[in-house]
C-alpha cells in the first residue's frame, strides 16, 4: 500500500466497502439521507471519524495556551531570590560556557534580579508570582513543571518544536496528531480551533498546520468578530433559505452524477457541503455570547479595556479579546472541539520587563483563572486538559536595562485537568533558574506526557513519512508519570 | 523498538475487511514470475524491515550483518555463519528465527517471523541465497513488450492490459469525447476547453483528431505555467525567506518564470536538472542559466537576529542536499544526516560527502536591467519607502524633543506656544485620534479626561521611542529588499572555503573526519572532470546514462500528473523501504524512452497520451472499487478533484474573468483580512493588485511562507518549507465554504451569471449550453430540470426581495434585465461552479 499517503487506509477501505453495500443498486434518496446524517469521513482525505485509543484516556479535549516568545520562568513560576540578592553580579564562568544567547554578550552577562513577589498558593502551597495570582489560586488544579528544556534559542525553531516536537518544517503539530489520532466528536465544528489575540505568533500558520497530513487536520483559525470562519458568511444577498436551495440543487446533480460515475468521492463531497451548511449555523452561534451571564462575562473579563497605552497601542483591545477567546475556548469544548489552541505572542521582554510582563499577565491571569474555575464548576476540568505552554523562558542574566533574552536550558510549562495530579510541582531547576537540577523534562518528554493523557502511545502514534518514522516526540519522548493522577500501569490494566 | 511501517493501530481496526483487499493488491503488484523467490520482492524487504535495525549498514550486532552476501555468508563473532547457501539446515539465521528460546530467537524482543516467512527465507536460502541489488539502483534497460494483445497500441497498454489480464480484468471503454479534451486541458494547462475547441474536436471526425489536439495544448504557453508549478513544488517555491521575518523576496519570480520558459521550450529535462544544479559552472554561463541555480536559493532562510550563523548555514546545505535528492533521484537521505541509513546502503559518511558538494556555495544576487516595468516598479516602492524612511525619522525627532521636557506645556513652550508648529510636529506620530488632539491643544484647555491620557502618553514616552528605534532599524532590511531588478544566484565560494567535516547526529558542533565531495558507492562512480569533483560533476552523474534514478523518477511523476497516481508510489523514496512500482517493466520502458528521446519531456507526455490506456473511462464499477479500490492496475482512468491553484484557475476561466498573462511578478488577489492581520512583523500591506492582474492565474499569488494565501492551503497546495514530492487531496466543509462564498470564487459565479442572463435563447437552452463552458458537457434533460427548478425558485423570491437581489448582483449587473433574473442566474452559476464534476479531472 502507499506509505506517501500516511492516512487511516483501512479505515477509508472498510469506509469504501460500506459504500457497496449501500449504493449496491443505485444510492437512493433514503440510503443517501442516513449517510449524511453519519457525516461521511472524506474517502480518500483525512478521516474525522471517532477512533479508539490506545487504552483509556483521562482527558478528551484540550485547551492549549501558547504563550509565544517566552514568558519568564523566573518571574512567573520558578522563584530564585538569590537573583535578587546578586543582582547585577556575573554568572559563574562554568554556566557562561557552554550557553548560547540570542542577544546577551557574555563579557557583559549579570544576574538580574526580579521585580516579581512570589506567595504560596492553595493548599498545596506550592509559589506562583503575584503577577499571576489567580492562576496561582488554581494551584490544587494544577502540574507545574518547572524543568522543561529544550535546545531551539530562537523563535520560530523554538516554536516548532514545541508544535510538532521537532524544529523543522513539515511536521504536524500536536492538534493534528491528536484529531488524527481520535477523530473529532463535533458534528457540526472543526476538531482544531485556533483563536488569537493581539500579535500573532512570528511562526504564523506553521504553529497550526497539519504538516504532511491532510488539510483536514490543520488548525481552524476563529476569530472573534467578523466572521468566526473564514468565508463562514454567505455572499451579500444570499439568506439561509437561498442557501439551502442552492445546496439542495448541488446535492441532487452531485447524487444524479454519482449514479452515473459510482465514485464514492462524489458521496464524500455531498457530506462536506451539508457540514458546512451546518458549520454556518453553528459558528456564530458559538460566538454569540448573549446567552453567558454577566457574571460569567466579569469573571473572564469579557469588555474590559486594556490599561495604559502600551508598545502595542493599536491593539487597544487585547485585553477584551483574550478574554473572549477564554470563554470561546469553553464553549467550543463544550460542543465537542477536539483542540483548542490560544495563542498569544507578546512575552518577549527583551526590554521593559516589569511593565510589559505585567501588562499581559494583568491580560492573562483573570481569565485564565476564570476558565479553569469555569470548566470545573461545570464538570468539564475532569476531561479536559489545559495546558500553559512556550517555546522556551527567559535567561536568570539582564539583557539592557531591563529585559531577559531567550532561554531554552530550563523553563516552567504548566498543565491542568484531563487527568493530571493537581497541586503538584515536577522538577527542580538549580539556585538560578538556569538549567535543571533534578527531573529534568524536555520538550519531546512533556509532548509524550500529553498524548498519553489522551490514551494515545507517543512511540505507536506514528507515521512513516519519507521513510522516517515520524512522531510528535521525535526520537524522544518519556512520560512524565509523576503528574498523572491516575498511575500509568493503572491506565494500562484499566 | 522494531519500526514500524505505518501506523499499525489502524491497520489493527478492520484487518477483517483489508484480507482480501490486500491479498489482491499483493498478487497483483508482483510481476515476476510466481514459484521462485525474489530477492528484491521478498526477502530484501523482509530482511530490512526485521533484521537490518541490529544487522545492517548501520549496526551490526554480534559481527553479523545481513544486508551483503559477503557479510551475510562471513563467520559472525560466533564462529557461526548466518547463510550457508543452498544449505538452509545449516545456517544459522533459521536456525535463530526458528528458536523457541526467548533469549536466542530472533528478532529479539519482537514478534516472531511468520510460517510464511520463516519458509520463503528457507526456499531462496536452499536455492542459492542469491543477493539481486535493490531494482532501483541499478540502471533500467528497454524492456520487452509483451506481444500478445492488438498490435495497434502502444507499448504503454500492452503492459498495462499484460498485468490486468493476470488479473481477470480488462480495460475500461475509452472516455467520450468531451471528457478527453477537458481532462486534456486540464491536465495539460489547468484550463478549460473553450466551446469553440470543444466542437471542433467534436466534429473532427478524422482518425488523427485526438493527436492534432494533444499537440496543439502541447504548444500552448500554459502547458508550462501548469508543468512548471509540479516542479515548483520540489523547488520549494516561495515569495518569502520563511521563519519568524519572512522578509519578501521580490525577484524569487524571476526563477520561477525560468522554469515556466524551460518547459515551455521543451527543454532537455537532463539540460533543465544541470542547469539547476550547476548553472552557474557551465562555460560562458549565461544569465538564464545562472537564473536557473535560484533553485536552491527557494530555501527557508532565517533572518531572525541573533541567530547561531553556523547552524542555520549547516541546515540550509542539509536542505539542498535533500531536495536535490529528493526531486531529481527519489532518494531520502532526511535520515542519513544524522546516522547511516538503516535500510539503504548510504552511510554517513556518503551523506556527508554529498554534503560537500553544496558547503562552499554563495548566495549571489545579480543586479540586472530589467524591463520598463520592473523599473517603474522599483522607483515607485523606493518612493513609498523613502517616505517612510522620512516619517520615521521625524517621528524620531518629535519623540526625542518630547522627551526632554517633563510634560505637555513645557514641550509646547519650547515649540513657542505655536499650535500649528506643534500639530506639525505630531504629525509622523501614529497614535490614536483623540490623543492627538489632545496634544495639539494647549494643555491649560484639557479636560480632566484628555488629561489623563496625556499623561499617560507622556509616561511612556521611551517606551514609545524603542519601538520608533525598533522600527529604524528594519528599514536596512526594507531597503535590501526593495524589488530592484536583481536575481538570485548561487555560485561558489571564491574564498573563505571551508573543509567538509562530517557532522556527529547531524550536530554542526560535532565535527568527524573530513570528507571530500562524491557520490554513495551503491551508485555508478562519480567521474569527475578534474581532481576535486563540483557540482557541475555531480549534476551530470545524475542524468548521466547510467544513473538509475533520474530518468524513472521523472517519469513516475510525469505519470502521477496524468492518472492522479505513480507507477512508484512512494515518488520520494525509491529505497529499499519504498514500495515497489506496480508497472516495473513499465517504468523502465518509460525511463529509458526518456533518456533515447534526448530526455525529451514533451515526447514522453505525448507518448502516455496517446495510449489507450490514458484515454480509458474514469467510470468506477462495483466489481472494481472491490478488486482495486486505488486504481493500481489501472483498469480505467483516474478521477480526482484539482489541486488548489487549478481550483481557482477554473473559477476564473468559467467566470470568463481569466487573465492569461504568463509570468511576471506576483500578484495580490482579494484576501481576508487575516491574511493581514496575522502577520507577524514587517508588515507587508497586502494591496489588491488592479484588474485585471488579479485574475492572473493561482501559481502567480505572492506567497508568503507564515501566511500562505488561505484558499490554497485550504485545497492542500504545498506550504512551500521543504521539497515537497506529493499533495494530499483532502475534502473538506472548509473547501465548500471557499467555493460558495469566498469573494473571489463568488465573482465569478457573478460574472457567469450574467453572462447567463445576458445570453440568448430559452432558459433550458442556455442552461444546457453553460454545461459546455464549465463542465465541457451539456447538461442532461434531468440535470436540466433541477437547475431550471433552482432558477424559477430563486427568481420568484429575489423579484419579491429587490434590494437583496441588487446586493447580490454587485458589480455585475445585467443590461436590460431585471435585478430577479440576474440574480436567479448567479444563484444557478453558483451551484455548478459548486457541483463536484466542476472541480474534479474525470
Amino acid at each position: 500500500m502507499p506509505h506517501q499517503h500516511p492516512l487511516p487506509t483501512a479505515n477509508q477501505r472498510a469506509t469504501r466497502r460500506d459504500f457497496l453495500a449501500s449504493s449496491a443498486s443505485g444510492l437512493g434518496g433514503a440510503a443517501l439521507a442516513s449517510l449524511l446524517q453519519q457525516d461521511l469521513p472524506a474517502a480518500s482525505s483525512g478521516s474525522l471519524a471517532p477512533r479508539a485509543t490506545h487504552f483509556a484516556p483521562t482527558a478528551k479535549r484540550c485547551i492549549f495556551f501558547f504563550m509565544a516568545g517566552g514568558p519568564s520562568h523566573v518571574d512567573l513560576f520558578d522563584p530564585k531570590p538569590i537573583l535578587n540578592r546578586r543582582d547585577g553580579k556575573r554568572l559563574p564562568d562554568s554556566l557562561l560556557k557552554s550557553a548560547e544567547f540570542a542577544f546577551i554578550k557574555k563579557d557583559k552577562a549579570v544576574l538580574k534580579g526580579s521585580p516579581a513577589r512570589f506567595h504560596q498558593r492553595g493548599e498545596c502551597g506550592i509559589e506562583y508570582s503575584d503577577m499571576i495570582g489567580r492562576i496561582g489560586d488554581c494551584a490544587d488544579d494544577i502540574a507545574l513543571i518547572r524543568t522543561v528544556h529544550g535546545e531551539q534559542f530562537n523563535h520560530h525553531p523554538g516554536q516548532l518544536l514545541l508544535s510538532c516536537g521537532k524544529a523543522a518544517m513539515g511536521r504536524p503539530t500536536i492538534g493534528s496528531w491528536l484529531v488524527y489520532g481520535l477523530g473529532s466528536e463535533s458534528n457540526n465544528l472543526p476538531g482544531y480551533v485556533v483563536l488569537t489575540a493581539g500579535r500573532g505568533a512570528s511562526g504564523g500558520s506553521t504553529n497550526w498546520s497539519s504538516g504532511f497530513l491532510p488539510s483536514t487536520y490543520q488548525g481552524v483559525p476563529f476569530r472573534d468578530r467578523g466572521d468566526p470562519v473564514l468565508y463562514l458568511s454567505n455572499p451579500d444577498g444570499i439568506g439561509s433559505g437561498n442557501q439551502r436551495r442552492t445546496l439542495n440543487a448541488i446535492r441532487q446533480l452531485n447524487d444524479l452524477r454519482h449514479r452515473q460515475i459510482r465514485d464514492p468521492e462524489i458521496i464524500s463531497r455531498i457530506a462536506q457541503y451539508e457540514l458546512a451548511f451546518r458549520m454556518q449555523t453553528a459558528a456564530p452561534e458559538l460566538t454569540d455570547l448573549s446567552t453567558e451571564t454577566r457574571q460569567t462575562l466579569d469573571a473572564y473579563g469579557v469588555g474590559r479595556v486594556s490599561p495604559r497605552p502600551t508598545a502595542s497601542m493599536q491593539i487597544g483591545d487585547t485585553y477584551h479579546r483574550f478574554s473572549t477567546n477564554c470563554l470561546l475556548a469553553r464553549r467550543l469544548v463544550e460542543r465537542g472541539v477536539r483542540f483548542v489552541n490560544i495563542v498569544h505572542a507578546s512575552w518577549d521582554q527583551h526590554s521593559r520587563l516589569k511593565h510589559d510582563l505585567a501588562w499581559n499577565c494583568e491580560m492573562a491571569d483573570r481569565p485564565i483563572a476564570a476558565l479553569l474555575k469555569d470548566l470545573k464548576q461545570r464538570g468539564l476540568l475532569d476531561e479536559t486538559l489545559v495546558v500553559w505552554a512556550s517555546e522556551f523562558g527567559r535567561t536568570p542574566l539582564g539583557q539592557g536595562n531591563d529585559g531577559r533574552d531567550h532561554h531554552p536550558y530550563a523553563f516552567s510549562v504548566w498543565m491542568a485537568g484531563g487527568g493530571v495530579k493537581g497541586g503538584t510541582v515536577y522538577g527542580k531547576t538549580d539556585e538560578l533558574g538556569w538549567a535543571p537540577a533534578e527531573n529534568p523534562v524536555h520538550v519531546n518528554d512533556f509532548q509524550a506526557t500529553l498524548l498519553h493523557l489522551f490514551g494515545l502511545d507517543h512511540e505507536t502514534l506514528s507515521i512513516n513519512h519519507r521513510g522516517l518514522n515520524v512522531r510528535l516526540t521525535n526520537l524522544g519522548g518519556k512520560v512524565v508519570e509523576d503528574i498523572l493522577a491516575r498511575p500509568r500501569h493503572a491506565v494500562a490494566s484499566s | 523498538m522494531a519500526p514500524q511501517p505505518r501506523d499499525q493501530r489502524f491497520v489493527r481496526v478492520s484487518v477483517a475487511g483489508l484480507v482480501t483487499v490486500i491479498s489482491l493488491a499483493l498478487t497483483a503488484l508482483g510481476e515476476d514470475s510466481p514459484g521462485k523467490v525474489s530477492f528484491s520482492r521478498d526477502i530484501q524487504p523482509l530482511l530490512a524491515r526485521r533484521c537490518f535495525v541490529c544487522h545492517g549498514p548501520s549496526d551490526q550486532k554480534a559481527g553479523l550483518a545481513l544486508h551483503t552476501r559477503t557479510a551475510a555468508t562471513a563467520n559472525a563473532d560466533s564462529g557461526n555463519r548466518a547463510i550457508v547457501p543452498g544449505q538452509s539446515a545449516a545456517s544459522h539465521l533459521l536456525l535463530r528465527v526458528l528458536s523457541t528460546d526467548k533469549e536466542l530467537r530472533m528478532p529479539l524482543e519482537a514478534p516472531a517471523l511468520s510460517k510464511q516467512e520463516i519458509a520463503i527465507l528457507r526456499k531462496w536460502i536452499d536455492e542459492g541465497a542469491v543477493y539481486s541489488r535493490h531494482w532501483a539502483f541499478v540502471a533500467p534497460k528497454r524492456p520487452a513488450t509483451p506481444t500478445k494483445g492488438d498490435p495497434g497500441l502502444s507499448p504503454i497498454d500492452h503492459f498495462i492490459t499484460d498485468r490486468l489480464q493476470r488479473a481477470g480484468l480488462q480495460p475500461a471503454p475509452e472516455a467520450e469525447r468531451h471528457t478527453l479534451i477537458r481532462r486534456l486541458s486540464i491536465d495539460l494547462l489547468g484550463l478549460l476547453p473553450s466551446r469553440k475547441q470543444i466542437d471542433r474536436f467534436l466534429e473532427d471526425r478524422s482518425e488523427d483528431a485526438y493527436g492534432k489536439l494533444v499537440d496543439e495544448l502541447l504548444t500552448s504557453d500554459h502547458f508550462g505555467e501548469r508543468w512548471g508549478r509540479h516542479w515548483l513544488d520540489l523547488a520549494r517555491y516561495a515569495d518569502s525567506f520563511g521563519y519568524e521575518r519572512d522578509d519578501v523576496r521580490p525577484n524569487a519570480w524571476r526563477y520561477r518564470d525560468w522554469v515556466i520558459n524551460s518547459i515551455n521550450s521543451n527543454q532537455p529535462y537532463d539540460r533543465f536538472i544541470i542547469e539547476q544544479l550547476a548553472g552557474d559552472l557551465l562555460p560562458a554561463a549565461t544569465i538564464d542559466q545562472r537564473i536557473a541555480t535560484g533553485l536552491h536559493r527557494m530555501n527557508i532562510k532565517n533572518n531572525e537576529s541573533g541567530i547561531n550563523r553556523e547552524d542555520y548555514r549547516n541546515r540550509e546545505t542539509v536542505d539542498r542536499v535533500n531536495t536535490t535528492a529528493t526531486s531529481v533521484l527519489g532518494i531520502t537521505l532526511g535520515c542519513v544526516q544524522c546516522h547511516s541509513h538503516k535500510y539503504d546502503p548510504i552511510t554517513l559518511k556518503e551523506f556527508y560527502q554529498v554534503y560537500s558538494f553544496f558547503n562552499n556555495v554563495e548566495e549571489h544576487d545579480i543586479d540586472i536591467k530589467g524591463t520598463p516595468a520592473d523599473q517603474a516598479r522599483h522607483q515607485q516602492a523606493r518612493a513609498t519607502f523613502d517616505a517612510h524612511s522620512k516619517r520615521l525619522k521625524s517621528r524620531k525627532a518629535t519623540l526625542a524633543t518630547m522627551k526632554k521636557h517633563r510634560d505637555l506645556s513645557h514641550w509646547q513652550a519650547s515649540l513657542k506656544n505655536d499650535l500649528k508648529a506643534v500639530a506639525g510636529k505630531l504629525q509622523p506620530l501614529d497614535v490614536a485620534k483623540p490623543l492627538r488632539e489632545s496634544l495639539a491643544r494647549p494643555a491649560a484647555d484639557l479636560s480632566a479626561g484628555q488629561r489623563e491620557i496625556v499623561s499617560s502618553f507622556w509616561k511612556t514616552l521611551s517606551a514609545r521611542s524603542d519601538d520608533t528605534d525598533k522600527a529604524i532599524a528594519q528599514l536596512s532590511v526594507q531597503k535590501r529588499h526593495l524589488p530592484r531588478p536583481y536575481i538570485m544566484t548561487l555560485r561558489e565560494k571564491p574564498k573563505n572555503r571551508q573543509a567538509t567535516h562530517l557532522l556527529l547526529r547531524g550536530d554542526f558542533k560535532q565535527k568527524g573526519e573530513q570528507v571530500a565531495a562524491s557520490t554513495p558507492a551503491v551508485f555508478p562512480a562519480l567521474k569527475p572532470r578534474q581532481k576535486n569533483a563540483d557540482r557541475l560533476d555531480l549534476a551530470r552523474w545524475m542524468v548521466r546514462r547510467d544513473n538509475p534514478l533520474a530518468a524513472r523518477v521523472a517519469v513516475n511523476h510525469f505519470w502521477k500528473h496524468l492518472f492522479g497516481a505513480p507507477i512508484v508510489s512512494t515518488v520520494d523514496d525509491f529505497g529499499s523501504q519504498g514500495q515497489p512500482p506496480t508497472h516495473p517493466r513499465l517504468l523502465d520502458w518509460l525511463a529509458v524512452e526518456l533518456m533515447d528521446s534526448g530526455w525529451d519531456r514533451k515526447h514522453v507526455v505525448k507518448t502516455i497520451l496517446m495510449s489507450a490506456t490514458y484515454r480509458q473511462s474514469s467510470r468506477q464499477s462495483p466489481r472494481l472499487l472491490t478488486i482495486d479500490p486505488d486504481n493500481r492496475l489501472l483498469a480505467r482512468q483516474s478521477r480526482f478533484r484539482v489541486e488548489a491553484e487549478i481550483v481557482r484557475d477554473l473559477f476564473l476561466d468559467a467566470g470568463g474573468l481569466i487573465h492569461h498573462q504568463v509570468g511576471g511578478p506576483t500578484i495580490h488577489p482579494q484576501a481576508p483580512a487575516a491574511t493581514r492581520d496575522l502577520a507577524y512583523k514587517y508588515k507587508t500591506r497586502w494591496i489588491v493588485s488592479n484588474r485585471p492582474q488579479r485574475y492572473r492565474r493561482g501559481m502567480y499569488i505572492h506567497f508568503k511562507r507564515t501566511n500562505p494565501y488561505p484558499s490554497l492551503v485550504m485545497f492542500d497546495g504545498p506550504e512551500s518549507n521543504i521539497c515537497q514530492a506529493t499533495r494530499t487531496r483532502s475534502n473538506t466543509p472548509l473547501q465548500a465554504l471557499v467555493t460558495l462564498n469566498d469573494p473571489v470564487f463568488f465573482e465569478c459565479a457573478q460574472a457567469l451569471g450574467r453572462d447567463l442572463a445576458l445570453a440568448k435563447g430559452h432558459r433550458k437552452t442556455r442552461i444546457r449550453r453553460v454545461g459546455e463552458r464549465t463542465i465541457s458537457r451539456p447538461f442532461t434533460r434531468q440535470e436540466t430540470r433541477v437547475l431550471e427548478s433552482l432558477f424559477v425558485a430563486e427568481h420568484n423570491w429575489y423579484r419579491e426581495h429587490a434590494s437583496e437581489a441588487i446586493r447580490m448582483i454587485g458589480e455585475y449587473p445585467a443590461p436590460d434585465t431585471d435585478h430577479g433574473t440576474t440574480a436567479a442566474w448567479i444563484a444557478v452559476a453558483r451551484a455548478i461552479l459548486n457541483l463536484d464534476e466542476f472541480v474534479t479531472r474525470e
